[in-house]
């Protein structure tokens, strides 16, 4: 787990910084931002399905493209802020054993998890159109919610899985802001 | 501390034999090249080390690997 470069030195830096892994150490607080982004991302799927973009040509729709555009912006800070908490950001050479079987699990979780999601998904979508009469159409309203919120858990859900299940970190005796 | 893992539990002695040679977690991990909190969850019992770890860690307090790790609870010393 030896940085090999200046660009490794920096993600370390600021992945280990004292300061960030005193605000991530806590399983509470990990735990709750898991819950803000899932609660973001639900949030935005139904927003996405209203047409914003012709409601916005024809003069209207303006606060709902805020409201989406705000979700958009909260949801990447929360992805990132989660990537760091979980070290989901450091590439594999610069983890230990134990964080690389913890990130393996995760991985593995979430390949289970997304495969799951996306049978339930092409099951409900696709079989009752193919198996109905020609007037059954799929929603297209729908499809662009779906896609958001397919695409959103599969780029977060290792880091969701490691900020919910990782116990509290152990604090750093030589840190004196951390002794208990 | 244990660790269970599929059933199978890894009592260790790292704590106690840190503490007796008044080495830190940081000073431990930076000998081994692990995180220090990975130092930290072993002591926990929170994380069971690889076979290679183990050794290693044995290796640094120079104590045979038994010493520092073992399938009975160690017995304790004093009350």
């Amino acid at each position: 787990m030896e940085p090999q470069n200046a660009s490794d030195q920096a993600r370390l830096r600021q992945t280990e910084s004292p300061r960030l892994r005193r605000m991530w150490g806590s399983r509470a607080r990990r735990r709750s931002s898991v819950i803000l982004y899932l609660a973001l991302v639900l949030a935005g799927a139904p927003l996405l399905s209203g047409g914003i973009v012709v409601d916005v040509t024809e003069g209207r729709g303006i606060a709902a493209l805020g409201a989406l555009l705000t979700i958009f912006v909260a949801v990447a800070v929360l992805s990132t802020r989660l990537s760091r908490a979980t070290r989901m950001s450091l590439p594999h050479r610069l983890l230990d054993e134990r964080q690389r079987a913890e990130r393996d699990t995760a991985h593995r979780v979430a390949h289970t998890t997304m495969g799951v999601l996306l049978t339930v998904v092409f099951v409900g979508a696709v079989y009752p159109v193919t198996f109905s009469p020609p007037e059954v159409v799929f929603p297209s309203w729908l499809v662009a919610p779906m896609l958001w919120t397919l695409m959103m858990v599969h780029v977060s859900l290792p880091a969701c899985y490691l900020a919910w299940t990782q116990p509290d970190e152990p604090f750093d005796d030589e840190d004196p802001d951390e002794l208990p | 501390m244990p660790t269970e893992s599929r059933g199978e539990t890894v009592h260790n002695r790292i704590a106690m034999l840190r503490a007796e040679r008044g080495v830190s977690r940081r000073q431990l991990a930076e000998a081994l090249g692990v995180h220090y909190q990975t130092v930290g969850y072993l002591e926990r019992g929170e994380y069971s080390p690889s076979l290679h770890l183990a050794l290693r860690i044995a290796g640094f307090f120079e104590v045979p690997v038994e010493v520092v790790f073992s399938t009975e609870p160690f017995p304790r010393i004093g009350r």
